[in-house]
Parts: C-alpha cells; structure tokens; sequence
C-alpha cells in the first residue's frame, strides 16, 4: 500500500476546529478514495478465497442471482451465502467498531496509547467468558433447568463488559464530573483484578476448556452464521452511524476540558456517551470474536498519519479502515494453515505492527500531538 | 508433589518442566517415565510397566494379555467392514467455533481403531478448523465426547451452515461417547473401540456393515 501522496505534511496544523483549507481536502479526498478502493479489494478476495475453492464467475453469479432476488441453491451458493458473507460483515463491522472505539479512546485520555481495553471492556467481558466457558457447566446450567445454550458465551461476554465499564464509570465520577485521569487508574486496577480472575479460572480448567479459553482470547471470525451477523450488525450500524456526533465535541476535549467547555460542549455527556458508545462497540466486538487487539490502537494511529487528527474525518475513515485491516486479516488467518485456522489476534498483529512501525519511519517530523 | 511423599511418580513421556522432574529426582523420589503411546501395543506395554512398578507383574500380565487379545478381535473385526466412514471428531464448538482431533491425537488413533477414516487427517493435533474446510473434509459422522450437560447435540451442531453441508448432516449422523472410555488409551479401548465401531460402521454381529 501507497500512502506516500496522501501523507499530511509535517507543516500542516494538527487539528483543524474551524474550517479546512483546500489542500488538505484534496489530501482527505485522496485518503478516501486510497482506503475505500483497499476496501473494496479486500472484500471481494475475502468472497474468493476460501477452503472450498468456489471460480469468480461463480461467486459473482451467486451474488447477482441473490442480488436479483432469485433463491439461490446448490454447494456454492450455500457456502458464499452462508459461510463468506456472514463472516465478511462481521469482519467489516467488528473492524469498524474496534477502530473507531480507539480514535476515541484515543482522543477522551488525549493519549495515543489508549486503546478500547482501557474503559474495561475487554477485561470484564474476558472473565465473564472465562466464567461461562469454565463453570458455565456446573453453575449456569442448573440455573436455567439443564442444557447451556450457545448463545450463553458471547451473551456472558457483552454483559460482562458492560458491567464492568459502568462499575468504572461509577469509580471515576464524582459529582457531575467523570474523571479521565481517574478512569485510567480503575481501568488498570480492574483490569487487573479480572485478568487475576481470568487467571485462577484458567487454573480451574481441564484440558478442553483451557483450550478454549486460550484461543477464545486470540479471537477469531470462525463460526459466523447469518443470524449472528444480523445481531451484530443491528447494534454496531447503528452506533457506527451515531459516531461522528460526537466528533467536534473530541475535537474540542483536545485543547482541555475546561477549554472544551468554554467552546460550549457539554463536556460530561460527551464523555459519558463516548465511554457508552466505546463500551457497547467493544461489548459486542467481543462477544462476537472473542478479544482481538491491535486493530484499536494502530488503525487511528495509520489513520491520522495520512488525513490528521480532525475526528470528523478521522472516526469514519478509521471505520472503513479498521473493517479492511480485520477482513484481510480474516483471510490470511484462514488460509495460511487450511484447514485449520490461525487465530486472527495473531494476524493483526502480525501485519499490523511492521506496516505501522514502516509508517513511523518515514514520518520523522511526527510528533505525538 | 513433594508434599504427597510419593515413593513412585510415574509420568508421561511430555510430562515436565525438567527442572521440577530433576528437582523430584534429587530429592530422592524415583521417577518412572511412559511413553504416550496410541497403538495397541502402547497400551498393551504400558499396562505391563505400570504393573511391574506397582509390584502386581502376575495381574498385569493377565490384564495385558486379554487386552492383547480385545485388540486382535477389534482388528478382525475392523478387517470385516466394507465401507470405511470418514469421522470426525470434534473437541468444542465454542461460539460455533469447531476444534477438531486432526493426526497425531488421540481422537485420531481411536478413530483408526475403530475401523474409520479421521476426517481432520490434514490438521495436527488439536485445532481450530475453519468453517469452509468441514465442508472439505466431508464427515460421514460427527464424534463428540458426552460431558454433562454440555454435550452436544445434533440439533446444535447441524444447524452450522459448515456442518449442514457434510454428509453427517444429510443423516443426521452424530456419535457422543464418554471422553475418559473414547481417550484414555487404557484397559478399556478396545471396548472403545468397539463401541465406536458399532456406532459408526453398524452392528457388525448381524453383518450389516455398510
């Protein structure tokens, strides 16, 4: 990937309240059209590819058939249909809402190390799934008269999150006030009373559950169906969309809170409906994937490199960004070790960490806004 | 494990760290070590060591003997069926996520013994599989092992767009044994495998084996 036309140069201002100048909107525009194109390549080799080796006549015949509204059958259809576009728009989506919970994270702390675990979501929801996969047999399963259903893992996992994000939330505010620097300090203390809790389930565990445990916590796009692509997709579309109201508001709690104010934002609610938003996007992440990294932190980071720290811009280009970068991920993980599967925190990591590291290279005249 | 003042440890050959095993042996504990072995002849030997520690040789060599002799009936047995199935085993379907037993497991060696094919054969150990490639593999039977309340049912299973389309699902074929009796590798594998035989390739005593 090209980015070297579009990269902001060093001289330009790092955040733009008021209006933007021409030259940076060709810059955006070309970052648009850079991101969108990688898109769209990556989701048509994600509906290619695959174990079951389908011709791109025919996926594209399977597409155009369903598009028309004629009911599709036969082995290819079903796998195009049911297996590749479930776990396609969970992929886009789930990199969407990682991606954009960081570029707030990111800007709420003012620090470019925050990242989406920090409000405690990952955490919570990592002991509720250890819970659920661990004693879920002998402790939830009598309470609702017999069989654990499927549908208990990913349910344990949002609930946990959000339990834990609101218990934080509670921690760090007094008053009217939401302390940031105070959510930061719970965030790591509870983060580390449920990793510690994470942990002696993990020792509780037999062989099995360790193993899932272990590659619960690596994530994975595997066991997409349709139904859950719906779900997912019925609470994340809509958040995705409520985002950029908040934008100018970030972009304001850049200069302070006391700052943000006096330009007349509501700094409280801003920050109690990003904490709520990041929350809900990283809950239902989690629950469908298990915890993937890396996407939070370095899709903004590659984000603001190319089009600057404006969220106007920022928080729904690093949603088209962070979809591609989990969907091309997908791929490799799925393809690399056929038929088994890599984990996908694996692969993030693994592509994401020297691209990002390339990026910050060449961009000697960076500096940590 | 000091605190147990054990006069015999007996572990598997992957058993470890080395240092705490080096730390056991310095401290006087004799240590016996056993292969992880899945074959007939394993099994048959590790009876006979384990006996011959635990000082009942005479016992041991009886028990070695008529498993010898299960194993060589599960073998004629296994000669007699026309068909061979492609099973496979399946550990979890966390999140609808399958990890199944590929080569070099003991889902895998179980599943030979009873007469059938391991469908997983191109994975290693235990694994995650990706969706599409259960397509690929084709299962004639899902294997599962019971766990309490947690075991899989054929309802759970077959409604997975990756598991709807093998062939197991076309027949509703799903195969759920005790974990202990199917992966032990003990005195009663070869039950096991005849339990899993009958239940895969049919009751051979009638002959109707597929």
């Amino acid at each position: 990937m090209s980015g070297a036309g579009t990269v902001r140069s060093p001289s330009a201002p790092a955040l733009t309240v008021g209006g933007v100048t021409r030259r940076r909107r060709r810059e955006v525009a070309l970052a648009v059209a850079l991101i969108v194109l990688v898109l769209g390549l990556v989701a048509v080799v994600a509906l290619g590819t695959g174990a079951v080796t389908i011709a791109p006549g025919d996926v594209a015949r399977v597409l155009w058939d369903t598009v028309r509204g004629e009911p599709a059958t036969g082995r290819d259809a079903l796998v195009i249909l049911n297996i590749r576009v479930p776990r396609l728009v969970i992929g886009l989506l789930v990199g969407a809402a990682l991606a954009v919970s960081g570029a707030i994270m990111q800007g709420l702390f003012r620090n470019p190390l925050a990242d989406p675990g920090l409000v405690g979501v990952s955490a919570g929801a990592g002991l509720a799934a250890a819970v659920v996969i661990v004693l879920g047999d002998q402790l939830i399963a009598p309470l609702i008269g017999g069989r654990l259903p499927f549908a208990a893992l990913p349910f344990g996992a949002f609930f946990g999150g959000l339990a834990t994000t609101l218990l934080l939330t509670a921690v760090a505010t007094r008053g009217e006030r939401t302390s940031i620097p105070i959510l930061l300090l719970a965030g790591v203390a509870l983060g580390a009373l449920a990793g510690s809790g994470s942990g002696l389930l993990a020792f509780l565990s037999d062989d099995r559950q360790l193993r899932d445990l272990t590659f619960w916590s690596l994530g994975s796009l595997g066991g997409a169906t349709g139904s859950k692509a719906v779900v997912v997709a019925l609470i994340l579309l809509p958040l995705l969309l409520l985002v950029p109201l908040i934008a100018r508001a970030l972009n304001a709690l850049a200069l302070g809170d006391a700052e943000a104010f006096h330009l007349g934002y509501p700094v409280q609610r801003v920050k109690l409906a990003a904490i709520l938003m990041v929350s809900l996007a990283v809950g239902t992440s989690v629950a469908a994937t298990g915890v993937i990294g890396f996407v939070g932190i370095v899709v903004p980071h590659v984000v603001r490199l190319l089009v600057g720290a404006d969220h106007r811009v920022l928080l729904p280009l690093s949603a088209l960004a962070g979809g591609a970068l989990l969907v091309a991920a997908d791929i490799v993980a799925r393809v690399i070790v056929a038929p088994a599967e890599l984990p996908i925190g694996i692969v993030t990591a693994l592509i994401g960490a020297p691209f990002f590291l390339w990026l910050l290279m060449r961009e000697r005249g960076w500096r940590s806004d | 494990v000091l605190s147990l003042r054990p006069s015999l440890v007996i572990a598997i050959t992957s058993a470890g760290p080395p240092d705490s095993l080096r730390l056991l042996r310095e401290a006087g504990v004799r240590i016996e070590v056993t292969p992880e072995d899945w074959t007939p002849e394993g099994v048959v030997a590790r009876i006979r060591q384990v006996g011959r520690l635990a000082g009942a040789e005479a016992a041991a060599d009886r028990l070695g003997a008529a498993v010898a002799a299960r194993f060589s009936e599960l073998a004629a047995a296994r000669a007699q069926i026309a068909r061979p199935q492609r099973v496979l085993f399946v550990l979890t379907l966390q999140n609808g996520r399958p990890m199944v037993g590929g080569r070099n497991s003991a889902a895998d060696a179980i599943i030979r013994l009873a007469g059938g094919i391991n469908a997983a054969d191109a994975v290693e150990g235990y694994k995650p599989m990706t969706d599409e490639a259960v397509i690929g593999a084709a299962p004639d039977v899902v294997l599962t092992m019971a766990r309490g309340s947690h075991a899989l049912t054929a309802d759970d299973i077959f409604a997975l767009p990756a598991f709807r389309l093998t062939p197991a699902a076309a027949r509703r074929r799903l195969v759920t044994m005790d974990g202990l009796l199917l992966l032990g590798f003990g005195p009663r594998t070869p039950e096991a495998g005849f339990e899993l035989m009958s239940a895969v390739h049919g009751p051979l005593a009638t002959g109707a084996i597929r």
